[in-house]
């Protein structure tokens, strides 16, 4: 089973979260790690607790806020939201994930076997 | 960058308030698992499944609080606040080797806290004034004609005063305007001029000495200075010669004689005898520019007719004696600023030029040559500095090597420690401990131990400073220096501890933590093997005690032996016995008729107390380091040199060298009857005698001095033992003595006279008397500087006597220390090799054997570390001879004294532990373990 599945590149989490907050807005922790793993088609291994890792360090360098609240069945949580800096900050990394992204689409396109450049 | 300091920021904050964020995540993951099992529950799972699935799709738990706890703080700093815990249990747990550790370290940071707070002062404070560092001395080095006064060595820092006002006038713009278009030299902001003088302040009947302080106008304007109450002086206190008799007070002068109370502004103080209205009071923590010398009150500088009532010179060219201190404009570097004020200070010398009476055609070259050189001032005039910077810093390297044999024996504690914890290491290594968290550990108890030896050092360094901020201000050396420490000294002792606790640290840590943990485990305690290689370090440690200890009993034995030569030189006077006093009546407006009478009256009524012999009085005061000098032109010179030789004189009374014990070679001595109207005599020392009257002798012979040219008319009438003048150090110089009733000399009023009383009895308990017979004779005179001869003689070697007691103390403190390494060391190896002293002695070694066995490797140690520290005590020893008097550090008396007492130190040290290996009983040892 864990073979399938994929181990996330160091820093992808980060990235991950920012992305699910600036679209779905205000959410839990919980909320986030489950968004995460509907999205990526129960594709990537996620312990759920280390999402609380990236979630401090977000946190701590001001790109989203959190707020203690009530879930939709009445449960007290944590609900985090991504800032305006956190918002510029997900532009750039996307963009840089993108171009990293889109590199090695490119070198992993090479065609076997034959010598090039 | 900001996103750093942001993260920074926060994790600080967690770190402080880590328990009440370990809560807060308690919650948000029990939050997490509640809503992940309510959407498994709804997902159709049992209760059991659903929390079952809810935990393992989480992750552990514990991992995840620790994995955000690494995120969130600084887990290092926690950890470290760990270590830091269990560091003080193990101290706690090691009550003996915490104390003698804490107490060793304490000493040594304490002795260099102390020394250090001195240092500073002298060496590195800036004056307590806004920007300091615009300040700059003004000295001019060349010839003079006329003149000099001064306490530097070339006199290049003394100005007159019209010389004064020309470069205040001319080189001062105000700040923010235009330099004129010449481009002149206008560089300085302002210019303020200084003089020192003593006067007589009386305050509500009682006359008493001061220390004056004569000021430009713009002097508190230039530094900044601001006033507690009143005024200060302004430029429009001196804008007339003779003018304005205001008067400020220092802060401490204030609080000393008017508890510090507001009404004594606008009243009026006889000073000199002139009354002078109290304008203000300086601020509280500015003690004049020259640290040591806090003056009381602060007059204009153009009442100088009065401060000294028969010198006034104010208008004179050719009388040198006026301190400069200016203030650059902002931004001004120093080499563009002396540039600038060379045409402006070549245009003010080749007018004076002319002036130059009897300067030789070189001389005038140049003097017309001479410039302006500017030296920083932001510490002011560094003349306390020049006389003891040596001294200083070779204390402080002296007190930095006593802390460098106390760390070596803290290290041989931690080693012999880390010996004993050896198994606690092994098994820490087993349990998976990384090695660098163990050497931390153990630095941290450094750290503690250091610590702890600074907190305590402190107490140990206030009580250093204080006897020496004492010392100095009771013996005349310097006065206003602080005996608190302040930040820059708390700064350096926390530094010290840092630095010494690596020192002492670092060896034993690596040592201790390189352990294999299974033959650690296994290993039997008290075994042959397991001490070996520490035992290798601690003698390193005792060779390097050794070596230290020795180049400082050298050193220190050398300032022993110097000193004992300055109190034990032969003066050419016998000065036991000897009551000396300094009066001056001329302060206190008496005319020059009125003081020689004065004078005359009281060595009448001195001389007649019981318990007196003789009294003298002379116009410079000996062993004071003052001197005074005249050129001469003497029978027989030839002509090309007359007039060129500079003699030091004094005027002196009837008696004078009978009464000090100064023989006379040839002729007579003054007597009453040489008075101001009779013929004219002189009186010149055998070394004058041999250098004008070489075959024939002096008596008899006619001589003048250049300020009295006209003809030879002073008749010298005897030839005395040449006798030390200003201090111990004195080689002996021509020298001219006149009576004082005959001092015709500009400048000289014999308004004020030292005199010296001998007794037949304790010179002190006559001090009662003598002050009564001076007040029965006028009441309002002072009398000061009163003490014996010997005592003034002491204070006028107090750097040398201080310098050496520290000495002693550093070499004793560091012949203790080394002993109690080597006392370490021996009582260790002992009790290590007791089961080996065992089995020699079952096989018949002789206790004698034993005993010698142990002191051998003793004197082996000792060996070694002498081979060491000689060529180190050598190259130190050149280094500091030149502090020395008659003596030197590194030669055969003293590195004998030195190796006897290191000798002395190591076999008392080894003596206890050989002789415990000597009562070993064979039996006892060979079951021990």
């Amino acid at each position: 089973m864990g073979d399938a599945k994929l181990d996330l590149l160091q820093g992808t989490l980060d990235l991950m979260v920012l992305q699910t907050l600036a679209s779905l807005g205000p959410l839990h922790g919980y909320g986030i790690a489950r968004r995460i793993e509907q999205v990526s088609g129960n594709e990537v291994l996620l312990n759920q607790g280390t999402i609380y890792a990236s979630l401090v360090r977000l946190q701590q360098r001001g790109w989203i806020a959190a707020e203690w609240g009530t879930s939709d069945n009445n449960r007290k949580a944590k609900f985090y939201e991504i800032t305006k800096r956190g918002r510029k900050r997900l532009l750039q990394d996307a963009a840089y994930w993108q171009r990293v992204s889109n590199l090695m689409n490119r070198v992993l396109a090479m065609p076997e076997g034959e010598p090039e450049l | 960058m900001i996103d750093a300091l942001r993260q920074s920021r926060e994790r600080v904050f967690s770190f402080f308030h880590r328990a009440e964020s370990d809560r807060e995540l308690d919650a948000e993951m029990a939050a997490h698992l509640e809503l992940a099992i309510a959407e498994n529950l709804q997902n159709g799972m049992s209760a059991k499944e659903a929390r079952r699935h809810a935990l393992l799709h989480f992750g552990g738990l514990e991992q995840s609080k620790e994995h955000y706890r690494d995120h969130r703080g600084y887990p290092f700093m926690e950890t470290l606040l760990q270590d830091a815990r269990f560091g003080l249990r193990m101290l706690a747990k090691n009550p003996g080797f915490t104390l003698v550790a804490v107490l060793t370290l304490a000493l040594g940071i304490g002795a260099n806290t102390g020394i250090f707070s001195v240092m500073q002062q002298v060496l590195l404070q800036r004056l307590p004034v806004p920007h300091p560092e615009q300040l700059m001395l003004l000295y001019s080095p060349g010839p003079t004609s006329g003149h000099l006064s001064s306490d530097e060595v070339d006199g290049s820092e003394s100005f007159s005063y019209p010389m004064y006002t020309a470069l205040r006038d001319q080189l001062t713009a105000p700040n923010g305007s235009q330099p004129s278009p010449a481009g002149s030299g206008a560089v300085f902001a302002g210019i303020a001029a200084k003089a020192d003088f003593s006067v007589s302040v009386d305050s509500r009947g009682q006359t008493e000495l001061a220390r004056a302080e004569l000021v430009s106008g713009n002097y508190f304007d230039v530094l900044g200075v601001q006033p507690a109450i009143g005024r200060t002086l302004e430029p429009s206190d001196t804008a007339t010669l003779g003018g304005n008799p205001v008067v400020m007070l220092g802060y401490g002068y204030w609080q000393k004689h008017f508890g510090g109370d507001a009404g004594i502004l606008n009243q009026s103080l006889l000073i000199n005898n002139q009354p002078m209205t109290v304008v203000g009071v300086v601020i509280s923590g500015f003690d004049g520019v020259q640290l040591g010398l806090v003056p009381e009150v602060y007059i204009p500088i153009t009442m100088k007719h009065v401060i000294t009532p028969s010198w006034d010179g104010l208008a004179d060219h050719h009388d040198y004696w006026i301190k400069l201190i200016g203030r650059l404009k902002p931004g001004i570097p120093l080499s563009t600023a002396t540039a600038a004020i060379a045409p402006t200070y070549h245009a003010l010398i080749a007018e004076e030029a002319p002036s130059n009476t009897r300067m030789s055609a070189q001389e005038q070259s140049q003097f017309l040559a001479k410039q302006i050189v500017l030296k920083s001032g932001a510490r002011g005039r560094p003349i306390l500095e020049n006389d003891t910077r040596q001294q200083l810093l070779m204390l402080m390297a002296m007190v930095g090597l006593v802390l460098l044999i106390a760390c070596a024996n803290v290290a041989a504690l931690q080693t012999a420690r880390g010996a004993a914890r050896q198994k606690e290491m092994g098994l820490r290594l087993a349990l998976g401990a990384g090695r660098g968290r163990l050497v931390r550990q153990l630095l941290i108890e450094s750290f503690l131990l250091s610590l702890f030896g600074a907190l305590l050092g402190l107490v140990i360094a206030g009580w250093v400073s204080s006897a020496l901020v004492h010392f100095a201000s009771a013996n005349g050396v310097a006065e206003g220096l602080s005996s608190s420490l302040g930040g820059t000294v708390l700064f350096f002792a926390a530094g010290v501890a840092m630095l010494s606790s690596v020192i002492f640290g670092v060896a034993p840590a690596w040592r201790a933590t390189h352990v294999e943990p299974v033959s650690t485990l296994k290993e039997q305690s008290g075994g042959l093997s397991s001490g070996l290689s520490h035992a290798a370090m601690r003698k390193g440690l005792v060779i390097f005690q050794v070596a230290l200890t020795l180049v400082l009993v050298t050193v220190a034995g050398g300032f022993v032996r110097s000193l004992y030569n300055l109190q034990h030189a032969d003066l050419g006077f016998q000065p036991a016995n000897i009551l000396k006093f300094s009066i001056a009546p001329d302060l206190n407006g008496y005319t020059k008729e009125r003081s020689l009478d004065f004078f005359r009256r009281l060595e009448e009524r001195v001389s007649a107390l019981s318990g007196v012999r003789s009294v003298s009085g002379v116009e410079e005061p000996l062993m004071e380091d003052d001197d005074w000098g005249s050129n001469v032109t003497v029978e027989g010179e030839p002509p090309e040199t007359a007039g060129t030789h500079h003699p030091l004189r004094n005027g002196v009374g009837p008696g004078h060298f009978s009464n000090l014990g100064i023989s006379l070679l040839q002729g007579r001595e003054f007597t009453i009857q040489d008075g101001p109207t009779s013929s004219k005599v002189a009186i010149i020392n055998e070394t004058m005698a041999k250098i004008f009257f070489p075959n024939g002798s002096a008596v008899g012979r006619h001589m003048a001095f250049s300020h009295d040219p006209g003809n030879l008319d002073i008749e010298i009438v005897g030839v005395v033992r040449d006798s030390h003048h200003s201090n111990v150090r004195d080689v002996p110089k021509e020298f001219v003595y006149i009576p004082y009733r005959q001092e015709t000399s500009a400048g000289r009023s014999v308004g004020h006279l030292t005199y010296y009383v001998r007794t037949s009895q304790d010179p002190a308990s006559l001090a009662n008397a003598v002050r009564q017979t001076v007040a029965d004779l006028d009441v309002a005179l002072p009398i000061y500087d009163e003490r014996t001869f010997v005592e003034q003689i002491d204070r006028e070697i107090s750097n040398e006597r201080l310098t050496a007691a520290l000495a002693a103390v550093f070499g004793a403190l560091a012949a203790l220390l080394a002993a109690i390494g080597i006392y370490g060391l021996l009582a260790y190896t002992v009790t290590q090799r007791t089961r080996e002293i065992g089995v020699r002695m079952a096989l018949g070694a002789a206790p004698q054997v034993v005993g010698r066995m142990i002191l051998g490797d003793v004197a082996q140690l000792v060996g070694i570390g002498i081979l060491i520290g000689l060529p180190l005590a050598y190259s130190l020893g050149r280094v500091v001879d030149s502090l020395l008097y008659g003596v030197k550090i590194f030669e055969v008396a003293g590195v004998a004294i030195a190796l006897l007492t290191l000798g002395i130190v190591a076999m008392v040290a080894g003596c206890v532990p050989a002789r415990r290996a000597t009562r070993i009983a064979p039996m006892i040892a060979l079951r021990y373990e």
